[in-house]
């Protein structure tokens, strides 16, 4: 069922089984998946069905280098379906290298491998509605499919591997009825979580604090907790539950908060193919299920060794489309048309290069010059973007001459002192607001120039194409729109170890034997992958253990005096 | 000396298959009964027979080891035959065993997993409400055993493949999102043929009943899909709930209309593109796996897979549809 906060009588005390703080990819997706298992869950969202200017600007915060990163308040979305209402679709899921200990990456290695993952990956595929959980052209078509470029073989890069889109799914919209009709979920909207309380022996959570922007307040006293409100809100959340710990809640040594990661991703170089442009197919297939999928250069796993450096790919893109100098009408028109396109996709619509009449002047001359490219792709656009329930992923066009650019994303490495902590100032709940410090490193850097040296090569040992680019302007491109938005990773690290981590294996807090996290920023190390379907699958994964955990089939792993067991009724 | 086995309903699509089928035996000798006269019998002798006459039945049990019933079509039909055909059964006495195919209909409006056991439900169509009565009737009999067919497809299923076929490919569906996530318990027609000649081959236990589905959940997604890849129809279209709202409100009825004008008038030979209904929507959208764990158990039925199913049915599809393109 779904209530709204505002209307449920104050002061009230809820007594679920298992409370879920955050109605986005990882929060719907538990309580569709415990629907089943018959307990009690309450899941509490922020927002409304829709976005609210007064919510959203709960997430208000400040960051230390307005360059590197964007304001907080944006690319999260504080409303049921949380920022899937506004994602771009794209998943692929973790490569077997991302858990692995890399000798070469402090921090790095997970306390669990891809194979504890996989069990969870087609339906988290399945709920993304992306299709099957097939990432290789061999195993989702059975068909031939265009090469990405005609002749090219390695041996550093791989182009079989495919990211597939979600529709993009607002799970919002998509799961709203079904979460409406579970008789055993409970979701509470306008019910904002602004701080969990420890029992007195600290090693459970024994209250959480709900209050709506009106002031209403109650409590939610669950027998399990489960933070899901995305990466950098669930990190506030630890940070800002301070009274029984004053540095916060699983931040004994000094953990919550750093590591803070995000993607290195950027476009550069002009490479000019050989055999014509006609040798590369850069757009995307459809798979028989009419998924979107599209094939990548992927960095293989024994380059990323032998190299010491991250998880790297690339695709084929269009010329930068600031400059008018592409004479391309279509990408002058996305360029005139930036002022109606969302903050989130427009970033790149900005040039460092002044926007001054004359470069407008020229972008309206390209579009003059081919008018029915434009009218072409604006139809195309409407049809097969805007109409479609299926939405076209992204901007594919053909360069007419014979260049295309490189668009890479790439891992970031762990960082303690990349970190996010609380600001001075307070929201209008009074929970203080986030600072963000995000940094990189040389290595970071490092990661880029060497893939981006190793494509080149690999280009030119295929006698495919001529990659040429600046290594010197490599660290301003990679962070040219500053970290890469909306994947926010790190800052709750899963580990084994409790002076380095902050969650265990199985996505609990190391101390408090109650309170899990379900979001990415239990990642220890960022891969190269949008993390989406990765937090879905980890939330799946929960999901089971807390079934299993609830049905009495494992142990409680901390003595918590029976608070785990069961104080509620 | 073969059994000489009694199908009624013998012109329809499993009525067909399965006198074929025991024509082809070495056990049995099938008679062809069926309303219309002349109706191809499949190698079988045909009987002409209205199932509602209860003269006629009775004639026609006469020297039957066994009869099954395929009647489908007009609800009255399937519940009144159902009521004379077991009152025949029992006047006749002797060792006659009724086998019915029923239909997961009886179901109603029921969801989740359900297996045999689960109570029939008369509260969704006129369909379902004329197959729980002929099951009553049916089950009454001592030596009787039902069959709940999910939805029947293969070579010459009007709705189920012809139908859906075109529909897919005009992309009129496809991939339905949240209003294809139902179970549409998929079984081929040689498969609903070939458990009907086990349950004969066992005899009548006890008045079993078997559902007769997909040993897998299937949804309509992902039918939709795997059939118009069968079909060279892949890939398929996500179709919008306002897409679907349309097709259902607007387009629906006219064709609909069109259609019973055409059936009203089948000289004109006006080809009518198919409707989508309310009621398909609804199925589409039915949470309702029927098991068939019992007769995998106590048969050892094995069913055909569904891309085995498909690729068959749809090379049929293809075979026909060169046929008629020749002529």
């Amino acid at each position: 069922m779904i209530e709204d906060a505002r209307d449920t009588t104050a002061d009230c005390e809820l007594r679920p089984d298992i409370c879920i703080v955050g109605a986005g990819a990882a929060g719907i997706s538990m309580a569709l998946e415990l629907e089943r298992t018959g307990l009690d869950v309450l899941l509490l969202e922020s927002g409304g069905e829709k976005l609210e200017p007064s919510t959203q600007q709960l997430y208000a915060g400040t960051v230390a280098d307005a360059r590197l990163h964007s304001p907080l308040d944006s690319y999260r979305m504080r409303c049921l379906g949380g920022s899937t209402t506004a994602w771009g679709g794209r998943c692929m899921p973790l490569d077997p290298i991302d858990f692995e200990r890399r000798d070469y990456v402090d921090g790095s290695g997970w306390p669990m491998g891809l194979a504890d993952l996989l069990p969870f990956y087609p339906k988290a595929n399945q709920i993304c509605e992306a299709g099957p959980f097939e990432y290789t052209a061999e195993e989702a078509f059975h068909r031939p499919t265009r090469p990405m470029i005609a002749g090219f073989a390695g041996p550093h890069f791989s182009t079989n591997t495919l990211e597939r889109f979600s529709c993009p799914t607002d799970f919002g919209r998509r799961y709203r009825q079904r979460l409406a009709d579970a008789r055993n979920v409970r979701v509470l909207l306008h019910a904002n979580a602004t701080a969990l309380h420890l029992a007195g022996n600290g090693m459970a959570v024994d209250r959480v604090d709900v209050t709506t922007l009106a002031g209403k307040q109650f409590a939610v006293r669950p027998r399990f907790v489960v933070l899901a409100a995305g990466g950098l809100e669930v990190t506030r959340l630890l940070l800002a539950s301070r009274d029984a710990r004053p540095a916060g809640i699983g931040n004994d040594f000094d953990q919550v908060g750093r590591y803070y990661m995000c993607h290195l991703a950027g476009t550069i170089g002009a490479l000019s193919l050989t055999h014509g442009q006609s040798a590369a197919w850069h757009g995307y297939d459809l798979s028989d299920e009419g998924v979107y999928c599209r094939r990548r250069l992927a960095l293989t796993a024994d380059a990323q060794r032998r190299h010491r450096i991250g998880n790297f790919i690339a695709r084929l893109h269009h010329p930068r489309i600031t400059d008018p100098a592409h004479h391309n009408s279509i990408l002058s028109l996305l360029y005139l048309a930036k002022p109606i396109i969302p903050y989130e996709y427009r970033k790149r619509l900005h040039g460092d290069a002044e926007e001054s009449a004359a470069v407008w002047l020229r972008h309206v001359a390209n579009v003059a010059r081919d008018p029915f490219s434009a009218v072409g792709f604006a139809w195309h656009l409407f049809r097969d973007r805007r109409l479609a329930a299926r939405k076209f992923p992204s901007i594919i066009i053909r360069p007419k001459a014979n260049l295309f650019s490189i668009d890479f994303h790439a891992e970031q490495f762990p960082n303690a002192s990349s970190r996010v902590t609380l600001g001075p100032q307070a929201d209008a709940l009074r929970v203080p607001r986030l600072h963000v410090d995000w940094r990189y490193t040389a290595e970071d850097v490092a990661t880029v120039t060497t893939a981006l040296s190793l494509l080149a090569n690999d280009l030119a040992a295929s006698g495919v194409g001529r990659l040429d680019y600046d290594p010197a302007t490599i660290e301003a491109e990679m962070t040219r729109y500053g970290a890469y938005g909306g994947h926010h990773i790190g800052t709750t690290r899963m580990g084994t170890d409790r002076r380095t981590s902050v969650v265990d294996p199985d996505c609990r807090l190391h101390d408090v034997d109650n309170l899990y996290v379900a979001s990415s920023s239990v990642f220890p190390t960022s891969s190269q992958a949008n993390p989406t379907l990765t937090v879905v699958a980890l939330a799946l994964r929960l999901a089971d253990h807390l079934a299993a955990r609830s049905a009495g089939v494992l142990p409680a792993t901390v003595d918590t005096g029976g608070i785990a067991s069961g104080t509620a009724t | 000396m073969k059994a000489n086995v009694l199908v009624l309903g013998a012109s329809g699509l499993v009525g067909r298959r399965l006198t074929a089928l025991l024509a082809q035996s070495d056990w049995a000798a099938p008679i062809a009964a069926s309303r219309r006269p002349g109706a191809g019998t499949m190698g079988a002798p045909a009987r002409q027979l209205d199932a509602t006459d209860a003269r006629g039945m009775a004639a026609a049990l006469d020297g039957v080891t066994a009869v099954v019933n395929c009647i489908a079509g007009d609800p009255r039909d399937i519940a009144a035959g159902a009521r004379v055909l077991a009152d025949s059964a029992r006047a006749r006495g002797g060792d006659l065993h009724v086998v019915h195919l029923s239909s997961l209909a009886v179901y109603g409006s029921a969801t989740g997993t359900v297996d045999e056991s689960a109570p029939l439900r008369a509260d969704h169509s006129a369909y379902g409400s004329a197959k729980v009565a002929a099951e009553r009737s049916i089950a009454a009999l001592a030596q009787s055993t039902i069959l709940r067919p999910g939805i029947i497809y293969g070579p010459g299923s009007p709705w189920w493949t012809e139908r859906i076929g075109r529909l897919l490919r005009t992309r009129r569906l496809g991939d339905l999102g949240p209003a294809g996530m139902g179970f549409c318990n998929l079984v081929h027609v040689d498969d609903v043929a070939a458990a009907t000649v086990a349950v004969l081959r066992r005899g009548p236990v006890d008045a079993d009943v078997f559902n007769l589905s997909t040993p897998r959940p299937v949804t309509w997604n992902e039918y939709f899909s795997a059939f118009a890849a069968a079909l060279g129809a892949a890939p398929v279209r996500r179709v919008s709930p306002a897409r679907l709202a349309v097709e259902c409100r607007l387009i629906g009825p006219p064709l609909r209309a069109l259609e019973l004008l055409s059936n009203r008038f089948p000289s004109l030979d006006v080809p009518v593109p198919p409707a989508i209904r309310p009621w398909l929507l609804a199925l589409c959208r039915q949470d309702l796996y029927t098991s068939v764990e019992r007769i995998r158990t106590r048969l050892g039925f094995k069913f055909m897979g569904l891309e085995e199913g498909l690729r068959d049915t749809a090379t049929a599809m293809k075979a026909t549809a060169g046929r008629e393109s020749c002529r």
